[in-house]
């Protein structure tokens, strides 16, 4: 038998801590509730900034930013509405859960999932639970429009 | 006992109970691992043992282990607790300590089905695991059953199936857990979906068991399973000489689908079944009857993990 063959390298942030932090939408998201309920998110998209230089480096004008759409589903479109900038991903996470009658563990791993996704996107920020004084400013600048080169 | 709510944890075999808040992180054929919101609380690894079973020699392979992490491994006697609490198991007690993280765990092994288990509950500092539930859960743990069937039991799912239906693949993704076992020349899926109002906003149970759980071709009348809405979907039966002599030698392949609308709950369950031979209404019935969640009664006693 092959017992404790893997190694288990400590997480960076524990469940505990991940689930406390805030989510917080960045200010230059726009977003659209469509008549069945769902959400339209719109967010700046520009030029990569390697783009750019390559783009200046030839002597092109590089593409203005533009608006990206991204539609939600109803289930999205839930999360996307509880997401405040007081409510944490463990509150919600539980909301989400009894709204939709989930185990616990499931709807955590949905938003957190959910979470990531509109992370990695730009179209939020997380907030630790215990930075009162944070501003959602460190994911914003990646959407700043930038300047043309 | 403690006040906190406890539920069953049945998988390949073994069983037992945990706090409410433990819940899988890992799942593998034969291991488990258990976390609750501070960081891993408990693993466990089991398996056959084929010949003479050595404790020690498991027992050295988690020094080593344990030792290449910076841990100091140490052989232990079993406390007074655990030990009433392992009735019936040869047991060899463990602990580890690696500075961040401590464990204290048990060999176990069952002279009666020879299957050996390793057990060891993990603590960190300031997340007390070991004192207050060990010995609960360890006296909860068994590891065969006599009555020819094996329990199933993770998350909200919860199956009773004959022992000769071996798992061959699990999925738990978020909304989708599907457990695929192959045995006696039947491959049998569980399927568990939710939320199902959200799944079933824009179709019916029929359109959703085509569209999703290979239902495809299949004609689906409605029945009831349980008392819950059902859609019960089937291969046609062959049909003149040809057709049966495909059947007789097994060339063909049969399948029989049913899922149920468990409203109260908001999920969608699923019972499928292939077979190379037409497959009758007694045994899907059969294995629908012993599929069901946690928190249905309608199980029965004699179906629940025990």
């Amino acid at each position: 038998m092959g017992w404790l063959t893997k190694d288990r390298s400590a997480p960076q942030q524990s469940r505990s801590e991940a689930l406390a932090c805030i989510p917080v939408k960045n200010r230059h998201v726009r977003e659209q509730r469509l008549d069945n309920g769902e959400v339209v998110v719109l967010y700046p998209v520009t030029v990569r900034p390697w783009m750019a230089t390559l783009a200046r480096w030839l002597g092109v004008r590089a593409a203005p930013p533009r608006t990206a759409k991204l539609q939600l589903d109803r289930l999205g479109s839930g999360v996307w509405g509880m997401l405040d900038g007081r409510r944490s991903l463990r509150r919600i996470a539980a909301a989400f859960a009894e709204t939709h009658r989930l185990e616990r563990k499931e709807a955590e791993v949905a938003v957190s999932q959910f979470i990531r996704e509109l992370g990695r996107r730009g179209l939020i920020g997380l907030r630790p639970d215990s930075a009162p004084g944070w501003r959602a400013s460190g994911r914003e600048a990646k959407h700043r429009p930038v300047k043309r080169p | 006992m403690s006040a906190r709510n406890w539920k069953t944890i049945a998988w390949n075999g073994v069983r037992f109970a945990v706090p409410d808040d433990w819940d899988p992180a890992r799942i593998g054929l034969r291991h488990l691992l258990l976390e609750s919101e501070p960081g891993p609380v408990m693993e466990i690894k089991w398996a056959a043992v084929k010949g003479r079973f050595s404790g020690r020699r498991q027992l050295r392979k988690v020094y080593r282990h344990v030792g290449r992490n910076g841990g100091v491994f140490q052989e232990t006697a079993l406390s007074e607790k655990w030990r009433a609490a392992a009735p019936g198991f040869e047991v060899q007690g463990f602990l580890w300590d690696a500075g961040s993280e401590r464990a204290e765990g048990v060999l176990l092994y069952c002279p009666s089905c020879h299957t050996a288990s390793m057990i060891q509950f993990l603590e960190r500092p300031g997340a007390s695991v070991i004192a207050p539930h060990a010995a609960q859960v360890l006296a909860s743990f068994r590891d065969h059953r006599s009555d020819g069937r094996v329990a199933w039991a993770l998350y909200d799912m919860v199956a009773f199936l004959p022992d000769h239906f071996v798992l061959a693949r699990h999925q738990f993704q978020t909304g989708r857990f599907v457990l695929e076992f192959n045995g006696r020349g039947r491959r049998l899926t569980l399927y568990r979906w939710a939320p199902a109002e959200v799944l079933l906003q824009n179709r019916n149970l029929a359109d959703f068991a085509q569209a999703v759980a290979g239902g495809q071709s299949l004609s689906f009348r409605p029945s009831t399973t349980r008392g819950h809405p059902a859609v019960d979907g089937g291969d046609a039966l062959p049909v003149g000489p040809g057709g049966r002599l495909q059947a007789r030698l097994g060339m063909a392949r049969f399948r029989r689908l049913r899922l149920w609308h468990v409203a109260g709950l908001n999920r969608i369950l699923g019972v499928r079944l292939e077979a190379r031979r037409p497959i009758e209404d007694p045994e899907i019935q059969a294995v629908s009857d012993g599929y069901g969640m946690a928190d249905e009664r309608p199980l029965g006693t004699s179906a629940e993990p025990q």
